[in-house]
This record gives C-alpha cells, structure tokens and sequence, in this order.
C-alpha cells in the first residue's frame, strides 16, 4: 500500500506542474498509405477536433456517427475541421477504409498504425477526443463518449 | 511549429480485489488484491524527447503472467526528430510491414510489452525511399529476453517516382536476425532470419495490398523442434466508395510463430505479430470462444461488406440504416509435416467460422437500434484443447433512447444457442448515462444450458477533462480474452475492479 500510494504522489507531483499543451509533431498515413505530419492539420487556419477511435471501438463510432449526423448544422455556425485517428493495428487496420466509407464520414480520417500519435498524446483508453486551437494549442480534452456530449464541443468550438 | 518544451504523461491503474465465490467454485488469491499500475513521463523540448515508464505490479492481475512482478523503470528512451530524420536510443516501439515477421508493441489489457531496447534509425529521402535500422534486444516481461535483434526496412513511394497520376503505389522490403547464443551440440543455428515483400496499389476506389514472408530454419520449442522454413503470405483486395466499402482478405501461415528465444512463445514472448484475422464482436456472447491464430499451420480468410441505405430512401428511411455483413474461415494447411503442405488448398481441420451480419438503423432523433446475428464454429485445438467442433448461434440487439438532453439509456439483450459445450446463453444490460461525466450499468450473462450460473456485473464511471475512474462489480467468466488481436486464457474470478487512467 506504501509504495502505491507513493506511485500516485508521483503522479500528482508531475500531473500539477505542467501537461501536454501543444500538438505534438508525429507521422500518421492517410487511408491510402501516404505520409502526413500531425501538424499538417492546422495548415488551414481553423480549429482541429481530433478523435481517437478503432473499429472495435463500439462508442468511438456512436462518437463519430453523432459529429457526421450534425457536421452540416455545425459547419454553418463555426468553421472547424474533424480529424479521425484510427488506432487499428494489423488486425483490423484495412477495415478503416472500408469503415469510413460505409459511414460517409465527412472528415479526414488518418491512422495511427503504429499508435506513435496515440503515445505521444498519451492517450491511453479511446474514445479520446482533443480540440487544438490553429496555433496548434489544446484547449480542451475528454475521455470516452456517451450521447450528447457532443454539443460540449461545439460549445469549446464557439468560444474560440 | 516544435513546442519550446513540454512535459506531459499519464497515469494508469487497474486493481481488482478479489473475493471466494461458492457458486462457480472461484477461490481468491491469499493475498485477494491484484493491482497493474504504469506511470508514463515524457518531456519535450524542440526537437528532442525523452521519457520512462514505470510499471508496478502488487502483485499482477491474476491470469496475467505471473513473471510480470514487482517494480521498475523498464522503459526508457531519449530520440530526435525532424522532417528527414528520427533517431531513438532507448527503448522503443515499431513494426515492418504488416507485422508478419516484425512487431515490438504494448497492450496493457493482456499484460503484453514486446517493445526493444537498443537503436533506432529511421530516415527520409525526399519522401520518395524511407530506410530504417534497429538493433537491440526484446523485453520479456520484466527483463530482457536472451536474444539480440537486428532488422532494416527500405520502403518506395512508386507512385511519386514514376509520377503516376491518381494512383498511390508502394513497396517495401524488410529483413530481421535474431541471435539465440548456442552451445549444445544438437545443430542449431544461433540465427534466424525473417524477410519480408510488401507492395500496395491504390488507384480510384479500388485497393490492393500484399505481403509475402519468409523466415529460416528455427529449431525452438514453439514449432515443436521441426526446424523447418517458414513462410507467410497475406492479400488484401478492397473497393471503397460512398456509402459502400469491401474488403477480402487472404492469409496462409506455415511455422510463422517466431518467438523472441527459442523457448516458448505466446503472449509477451513474440517477435512477430500474427493476429486472428476474424470481426472482433463489440456483443459479449459473440467473443466467447474468438479465433487464436495457428501461426505454425493456418490458412484462411475474411470477406467485409458495409453499405449505408441513404437517408430518404425507401429502405434507408428518413436518417439511412448502416449494413454490415462479415465472414470469415480458417483452417490447417493441406498436407502434413513430415512430406511438406500443399501452398493452396485446405487441410480437413476447421479452426474457426463466422458469418455475421449487423444492421444499425436509426428510428427517429432519440431511438437508435442494433440488430445483430453471428453463426459460428469454433475448435478449440486453438487453444490446446481436444480437436472437436462447437456449433452456435448468436442474435443480439440494443436500444439506444435519449430520453432527455444530455441523458440516455441503453437497453441490450443477447442469446446464443449451442447444442455444444456449455449450450445456451442468455444475457441482458441496461446502461445509464449523463453526458458528458457519468455512466452506470447492471447486466448479467447466465449460462442456463449447462452450468447455471450467472455472471452478474453492475458498475459506474465518471470521467472529467482527461480522467476516468471507473469502479465495477461482478462475476467474470474464464476464457479467451483478446486484445490488440493476441489472446490469453484468463480465469474466473469475483471481485471489485477501480480502473483509473489519467493524462496531463
């Protein structure tokens, strides 16, 4: 019990002084297989929600399908990108294609074949959902999905 | 844009305490308490970064290799990277190609970390040939395996050097050692090597991609001590367009497992990654009995269909309905060890088949369903057990209601029936949830075909910016539990579960 309660001190110690405030630079591949850096998607000016998901991720894609469902609506009272990372590995990672297809997902769809992204984000359960400002600043982050927080990201987007 | 400098990391926790249980005769460990723990740091500053990762198991989640124990910093890295160049000293994570031959990765869920300390080089040549080296020596739980790896990949952009218009094409060619030290006196080789082809073709709406593996000699534990030539072979041809996506794809193993020694392989213990090419079920009586890869006699393959019925159409009604159909079937090679296996065809073992199909349809703006049915066989000679074939049906469906803005309720009912094994299964799940913070939900799964018992679980979770706690109760029912694809037989248990995780 020492030694956990000495883990999570440490924690907490790190957790207060500081925290993952910039974007960071990483390789992702299109659905195609080309290579992008991450900060490629700021390249047009505006601000970046970005959603980490897989195909095996039931509450990513009610995620995803809910920003589809409203990205018309969306678009017209704040102009903002959606980029999808797909954590699939070799498993299930063609499937992503096949995916984003079938859904009409209006957005960018990457991935994160090799989960570099997803590690230096330090995402460790998906959903996890990050809006970046075009100066490539995160202003807000949130773990998994239940329906209707979707409309808390349109807040963020708005006050920006 | 480099961030001047930047610290950030996480936190994760998973502890279960364990209790007896009378019913399914589950006896808790003597000291009742299981705990993961892992502390990530990583610091940025331009263009270099550095971190570690401390792991503390006290002791391991029971069914976990019991090798992972006590503490440390075992993973550790400092690299640097800009738009040509990446170099990492430490250790590190990475794979060739589809992983045939090549893969040090982690998934916490099973216990697994494959990553390898040592040197990585990767560099960029006007985005058109990408060459990487690594040299170094794979974990094995908490120490180092008694091994060392070598490996180089050199990958084109066809399609940027010959200008081709509309199409993305590549190929790549990888190549791994591993040196085992030897000094018996069977003949074994100290090395192995693994090689690897890899070409993809993307033009239009149609996709092709393919990966031949060859891998030398290796007289290990895991292939029984044949010492044998293995090869791999996987093809994947997809056509994706608006509203419709497909894709087949094709595998053939034979002596493909290759561990990170020559001893025994499996979980936390491979150099290469061979997962179950099969639709992993998000309905729980669908993955009792999933697909273990045979990575030493496997041939097979799986066919993905999905289409959207348009919104406004007949059948898609007024916001569209989401079709999904699956299959996929595996089984040994034709032939036998001793004259050699036929490179097409199928031996007379079926290992695995699943035909499925799943249909998401949204009724109005506050109703949303799923219908679900999955036809399967399953031998469990993949795990070890007795070469026979289990037979069932699964249908399964959900009701998603926002009975109020911000608040919803998800109704779920399962059934398998089954002549075999266990026989029938029922489940049932009701889930609350409060966006954007807080979930709850009881379910049980009771097997009333054989055993009687149920499986009851009720639990909660509140998540705030970057943290979850999640706080559960219940039964857990032994069997395969997979994740990342790699599967480990877990047993039984009762218990309460806190499963934290937290970045910054």
């Amino acid at each position: 019990m020492k030694r956990y309660l000495l883990f999570c001190f440490a924690y907490l110690s790190v957790a207060i002084v500081s925290g993952q405030t910039q974007l960071p630079s990483v390789p992702l591949n299109t659905l195609k297989g080309e290579t992008i850096n991450s900060h490629a998607l700021l390249n047009d000016g505006v601000p970046v929600v970005i959603s980490f998901w897989s195909t095996i991720c039931k509450p990513c894609i009610e995620e995803l399908n809910a920003f589809r469902d409203q990205w018309t609506t969306w678009q017209e009272e704040v102009s903002f990108k959606i980029v999808a990372v797909s954590t699939d590995d070799a498993r299930s990672v063609s499937r992503v294609r096949t995916f984003a297809a079938a859904r009409e997902w209006p957005f960018t769809v990457l991935i994160d074949k090799n989960q570099d992204f997803k590690r230096a984000l330090n995402v460790n359960s998906i959903p996890q959902l990050y809006i970046i400002t075009p100066k490539g600043n995160i202003v807000y982050s949130h773990i998994g999905y239940t329906p209707g927080s979707e409309s808390k990201v349109l807040e963020v987007l708005k006050g920006l | 844009m480099y961030a001047q400098s930047n610290l950030s990391g996480s936190f994760e926790t998973n502890t279960i305490y364990y209790l007896n249980d009378s019913k399914p005769g589950i006896i808790a460990p003597d000291d009742k308490l299981g705990s993961n723990n892992y502390f990530k740091v990583d610091y940025q500053y331009k263009k270099f970064r550095a971190g570690l990762q401390y792991e503390a198991y006290l002791p391991v989640l029971q069914g976990l290799p019991t090798t992972l124990r006590n503490s440390g910093l075992v993973f550790k890295y400092a690299s640097f990277q800009d738009s040509n160049l990446a170099v990492t000293a430490g250790d590190f994570y990475d794979q060739f190609g589809n992983g045939l031959i090549f893969r040090a990765y982690e998934e916490r869920a099973i216990g697994l970390n494959t990553s390898v300390e040592g040197v990585r080089l990767a560099y960029s040549f006007r985005d058109l040939f990408h060459v990487k080296g690594i040299l170094g020596r794979p974990r094995e739980f908490m120490d180092k395996a008694e091994s060392n790896i070598k490996g180089a990949s050199l990958s084109v952009d066809l399609a940027s050097l010959f200008k081709l218009e509309h199409s993305v094409a590549g190929a790549a060619i990888n190549v791994i050692n591993r040196y085992v030290s030897y000094a018996g006196q069977e003949p074994v080789n100290p090395n192995v090597q693994a090689y690897s082809f890899n070409v993809n073709w993307d033009v239009e709406a149609f996709s092709f991609q393919g990966e031949y593996a060859y891998k030398s000699k290796d007289n290990s534990v895991y292939s029984n001590n044949k010492n044998k030539n293995g090869s791999a072979l996987l093809l994947e041809i997809g056509y994706n367009t608006t509203g419709f996506g497909s894709l087949l794809s094709l595998r053939r193993l034979e002596y493909m497992q290759f561990g990170t020694t020559r001893g025994i392989a499996g979980v936390g213990r491979d150099l290469n990654y061979l997962p179950a090419l099969t639709k992993q079920h998000g309905y729980s009586l669908a993955m009792l009995n999933p697909h273990n890869t045979m990575g030493n006699e496997e041939t097979g393959g799986q066919l993905d269909i999905q289409y959207r019925l348009k919104s406004g159409s007949l059948l898609g009604g007024k916001y569209g309905t989401q079709l999904s159909f699956n299959a996929s079937t595996y089984y040994n090679l034709k032939g036998d060890a001793v004259h050699g296996y036929d490179f097409l065809g199928t031996g007379n073992t079926k290992y695995f088949q699943d035909i499925n199909i799943d249909i998401e349809k949204k009724i109005s703006a506050t109703l949303l369903t799923h219908l679900f049915y999955s036809g399967q066989v399953f031998n469990p000679v993949v795990i070890g057990k007795e070469n026979t074939l289990y037979a069932s049906h699964v249908a399964a469906g959900d009701l998603l209601w926002k009975s109020a803005p911000g608040r919803s309720f998800r109704f779920e009912l399962q059934h398998l029936w089954s002549r075999d094994y266990l026989k029938n299964w029922g489940a049932a799940l009701v889930e609350f949830s409060a966006s954007p913070a807080f979930t709850c939900f009881i379910g049980d799964m009771y097997n009333y075909g054989d055993t009687g018992v149920h499986y009851y679980r009720l639990g909660g979770s509140y998540t705030f910016s970057r943290t979850r706690i999640a706080l559960n109760y219940g039964r857990n029912r032994e069997g395969l539990i997979c994740a990342g694809g790699v599967c480990l037989y877990m047993p039984a248990y009762t218990g309460l579960n806190l499963a934290v995780t937290s970045s910054f």
